[in-house]
């Protein structure tokens, strides 16, 4: 009967292993459901190297075996190293904007030759394991400003410099670790504020702006009747719940629209609206408007090809 | 360092599972309850490959066909592919440099990527398929050789008539009649390919095949459980006579006009020739749009079909039915006698409309000398009939008996972009003069075919028919049935007999022994066939381009044999002279290889090959192309002087000062093209200026004003 080695498994993390073969797996029929042939041999076209999800199946075994690599590497390994690679993370990305590539607008790739590397994306793996690293240590106290503020500037400056190179969408995946730094101890109302955001925006996306509107303005009312004894004992409530209806509204009315017409790019506003379910949200300019349709219209081939009736 | 918070550990861990509970949610909502993507889905996964049946086969009325079906081949190119092969050889068949195989190969990746199939050379011509069958072997896998079918013109002749195919464009994708076209369909353009594109395009089929990640058919969805197969369209038989009109469009040959012919019993057409026409087959090959631009850009206009959408003014073949409605109003008798002293005088002051043979005569012998005088009295008792009250219900009258003979409306034949013609009304004259402001002398030359009124070939044919079948006709059309029936009843309308007047048979044959004068020994003794008895009328049709007169168009419309009709017949050669000189023989060889089915005598024979040669193009024809041919090269000019080779050329080569001097003049050729372009007519002109023959894109906006000729 097969056993554990103790020795050699200890500290894996099971869950996240099965957890990341689950998708792998998922990924892989997702491709050959789109690619197979029932006239072809089903070992021989995944061992072929030809189709699409056989390339992606060596993908796997290799990784597989860079993955058992890093399983078994000690640990002390990442952590004495991880300050280094934020470095040269950081570095690679600031190489960007010297020898940076422009693909598809904006200058986030490093031309190798056979092959292109985006910094920004590699930097997440960075990243994660410097603020771990800077977490861990025994005179990190979060609930400092100054560990705040340090932890942010860790996971904060890809982002940022992701921006600077017109990539705005790796900066949305750096705001994932305001659930690490939650977990580590900061206050309540960051997560309360992100997570309202979150919704704000994707309330912009799905409802009227108008309706909106009026939805966040009955809100305030009500707030200012229940607290309108409150209110007469101390004006700051009845200005927090001001400012509160303003950012909304700003965010609604001003964030968004800046968001959707000016910052993203096509493929991700799509990406974001077809999470939602949507597909028709109005741009303010009709060449805004096209472009998204032409980001639409290239993930399904119903415009492309049109089926003759 | 920071304190492990299991509080907060499932905080996190509920923020992700309420986000996967999202995720979970819209996922079970758009694969269960949500339609909306379906459609997108089932797009992305299965491709409908329509499959276009055979489209039905055209023949004459001897059974042979006329219009059929061919196979030819695309080469396709699978750019992934194409590396190793003998580029160069392939360039050699095709006849293309690497410059513009570089170009196909590039427009082919980014229309359809490097894995898909695209067209690298469509419609390949005999010639090179020959070739690329040889080697076709060295071009694989990356190129491959796909059929299609084509529509085949085995006579090439009746271009016209039989029509074309295109590609279905925006226009028509809008008309809720085409429903069910998509862009890249074939439709019919013009002639029966048009009339009849729903009998003959058949249905089509469809077969679903699944497709992979980037677009490529793999396999039939379900085995092609729902797949439906292509019914090939319906075969028609036509009326036509195709050797009649290959001889047709041969007496045709350099001249501008039309000839229609019909079976009076039934009104099926016997051939429609439209000059200048077009060879079919050259709007079906690989060279399709290059044919197409110079036909389109042709000033002889081959494309349009003058006979039925060039109207024209009739001239004296239009005698014959003022005889008709003079005898049956009993405005005159077979015996009233007029007297041609020179010109009608009935109008008093004002320009005499001439007549050429002085004498007297009755009804018959008027028809047989064309005599101007007594149809511009028959008329104007007509009018002035003291029967009507007012002149506006007698020439209402006189219309009435124009439309039963086919006039002034769409008869309704199966060839699109039939026109109407015009027969003046009462209301045209009012508007034109004003109420009470004109009488039977402001448009007395309409009684002899001039002035107002307008015909197409096609009505005069008919008109023919009429006369023939003394007192109706059957509503000319080309298709006399469809195989497996007229499903959707487009051919009920021609089987009828159209008589709305009953005019005693006494009265046509008067009007038949004038006609059948003519022919023997009147204006058209020139047409005579030995053996055949045939009634015939000339026409000499005055004409005017912006107030320039024009020669006159010939015409000529008859019928034969007398007794017992098989063919109407009539022929316009524009611009040509008296209807005797060029008309009339061609309806007079028309006719005889129509009843005699063939033309044997020598000197019949000889006839032919002369009046084929016979070069009747108007000069304003051979202007219009000298003008574009210059358009061509004052663009070539203009192009050199301003890239500098112009000076270049000064420079370099000694010229003499005239050369100099044209060269210098070559700079304001843009400038004077553009000042020669024929500005559009002002509307100012009198019913004198007439246009040549009323074209559809010409308006006619003349002012009424009285006319005299003579015929």
């Amino acid at each position: 009967m097969y056993q554990r080695n103790p020795t050699l498994v200890k500290g894996v993390d099971w869950l996240m292993i099965w957890l990341y073969a689950a998708l792998v797996v998922i990924g892989l029929l997702s491709i050959f459901s789109v690619e197979y042939n029932s006239n072809d041999s089903v070992v021989q076209s995944f061992l072929g190297f030809k189709k699409e999800y056989s390339k992606q199946l060596y993908f796997f075994g290799i990784s597989l075996v860079i993955g058992i690599f890093i399983l078994l590497t000690d640990s002390k390994f990442f952590t004495a190293m991880s300050n280094l690679g934020y470095l040269f993370g950081i570095l690679l990305i600031l190489a960007t904007f010297v020898v940076g590539k422009e693909v598809g607008g904006s200058k986030s790739w490093i031309p190798l030759g056979f092959m292109n590397v985006q910094p920004v994306e590699v930097c997440k793996i960075f990243t994660s394991l410097a603020l771990a690293k800077y977490l861990s240590l025994p005179e990190t106290n979060f609930k400092t400003t100054r560990a705040q503020l340090i932890a942010a500037a860790i996971a904060f400056s890809p982002a940022i410099l992701s921006v600077l190179q017109k990539e705005p969408g790796a900066a949305i995946v750096y705001f994932s670790f305001a659930l690490a730094f939650y977990r580590e101890g900061l206050p309540t109302l960051y997560l309360v504020i992100i997570f309202s955001l979150g919704i704000l925006v994707i309330a912009s996306i799905l409802v009227s702006p108008n309706t909106l509107f009026i939805v966040f303005t009955i809100i305030a009312a009500i707030l200012t009747y229940l607290n309108r004894r409150r209110i007469k004992r101390d004006k700051a409530i009845l200005f927090m719940i001001a400012g509160v209806w303003l950012l909304c509204v700003g965010v609604q009315k001003i964030g968004v629209p800046l968001l959707f017409n000016k910052v993203l790019k096509p493929h991700q506003i799509v990406r974001i609206l077809s999470t939602f379910g949507k597909d028709d949200y109005k741009f303010k300019s009709e060449e805004r408007t096209a472009e998204i349709n032409k980001e639409f219209a290239k993930l399904g081939t119903t415009k492309r090809n049109p089926v003759k009736k | 360092m920071a304190v492990f918070n299991p509080s907060r550990k499932n905080v996190v861990l509920l923020v992700f599972i309420g986000m996967l509970a999202l995720i979970l949610f819209q996922l079970a909502n758009l694969q269960l309850f949500s339609s909306k993507y379906k459609l997108a889905a089932e797009d992305q996964g299965i491709f409908r490959k329509v499959i276009y049946p055979d489209r039905g086969i055209v023949y004459d009325r001897n059974g042979k066909a006329i219009l059929q079906n061919t196979t030819i081949y695309d080469l396709m190119v699978i750019p992934g592919k194409i590396k190793g092969t003998d580029t160069f050889a392939l360039c050699n068949i095709l006849g293309i440099d690497t410059a513009e195989f570089k170009k196909r190969i590039i427009a082919a990746i980014l229309k359809n990527k490097s894995y898909r199939a695209s067209v690298f050379e469509a419609l390949l011509s005999n010639e090179k398929m020959a070739k690329l069958n040889e080697s076709m072997f060295k071009f694989e896998p990356g190129y491959y050789l796909q059929q299609r079918s084509v529509r085949d013109y085995p006579f090439d002749v009746a271009g016209n008539i039989l029509g074309y195919l295109s590609e279905v464009d925006s226009t028509t994708l809008k008309n809720p009649k085409y429903v069910g076209y998509n862009m890249g369909d074939y439709i019919g353009k013009v002639g029966l390919e048009k009339t009849y594109e729903k009998v003959l395009m058949g249905q089509r089929g469809i077969e679903f095949w699944k497709k992979d990640n980037k677009n490529r058919l793999t396999e039939r969805w379900e085995s092609g459980k729902y797949d439906t197969i292509p019914i090939a369209g319906q075969n028609m038989h036509t009326s036509l006579d195709i050797e009649l009109q290959e001889l047709g469009e041969k007496l045709m040959e350099n001249k501008l006009g039309s000839i229609v012919a019909v079976d009076p019993k039934t009104g099926g057409i016997l051939c429609m020739v439209s000059a200048p026409s077009f060879k079919p087959k050259l709007l079906t090959g690989a060279e399709r749009r290059k044919h197409i631009n110079e036909l389109l850009t042709n000033p002889a206009l081959p494309l349009l079909n003058r006979s039925v959408s060039a109207s024209y003014s009739p001239g004296s073949t239009f005698k014959t039915l003022q005889a008709l409605v003079g005898l049956h109003e009993g405005v005159i008798t077979t015996q009233t006698q007029v007297s041609c002293g020179g010109a009608f005088y009935g109008c008093g002051s004002g320009k005499p409309m001439k007549c050429l043979d002085y004498g007297t005569f009755n009804m018959q012998s008027a028809i047989t000398v064309s005599d101007n005088t007594y149809f511009a009295t028959v008329m104007q008792r007509v009018i002035n009939n003291p029967k009507y009250p007012n002149i506006d219900s007698s020439l209402a009258n006189w219309d009435r008996y124009m439309y039963a003979f086919g006039l002034g409306h769409k008869l309704g034949v199966d060839v699109p972009s039939e026109k109407r013609g015009l027969i003046p009304t009462p209301e045209y004259y009012n508007k034109a003069h004003g109420k009470g402001n004109w009488n039977y002398c402001s448009f007395r030359s309409v009684s002899i075919g001039q002035g107002e009124v307008d015909v197409t070939p096609i009505q005069v044919a008919n008109e023919m028919a009429y006369i023939a079948n003394k007192g109706w006709y059957k509503i000319p059309h080309l298709v006399d049935s469809i195989e497996g029936g007229d499903k959707y009843d487009m051919l009920g309308k021609y089987k009828e007999k159209q008589q709305t007047i009953d005019i005693p048979d006494s009265i046509f044959e008067v009007v038949h022994s004038g006609m059948e004068g003519v022919v023997e020994r009147g204006t058209g003794r020139r047409s005579k066939i030995p053996g055949i008895t045939m009634c015939g009328k000339t026409g000499t049709v005055e004409n005017y381009i912006r107030g320039v007169k024009q020669k006159n168009h010939s015409f000529f419309a008859a019928f034969a044999p007398r007794e017992n009709p098989k063919i109407a017949i009539m022929c316009v050669v524009e611009n040509s002279g008296q209807g005797a000189w060029f008309a009339g023989p061609i309806v007079s060889l028309m006719v005889e290889k129509y009843l005699k089915d063939s033309i044997t005598e020598k000197s019949r024979l000889a006839k032919i090959e002369e009046i084929s040669k016979l070069n009747l193009i108007p000069p304003r024809i051979y202007a219009e192309l000298r003008r574009q041919d210059s358009a061509r090269h004052s663009g070539d000019s203009a192009y050199l002087i301003a890239k500098g080779f112009i000076k270049i050329i000064k420079d370099t080569l000694e010229l003499d000062d005239d050369e100099v001097d044209a060269l210098d003049k070559l700079k304001k050729d843009k400038e004077t093209v553009k000042k020669d372009t024929p500005k559009k007519d002002s509307g100012n002109s009198n019913l004198n200026n007439k246009p040549a023959a009323i074209l559809p894109d010409e308006k006619k906006k003349q002012n009424i004003t009285d006319t005299v000729k003579n015929n």
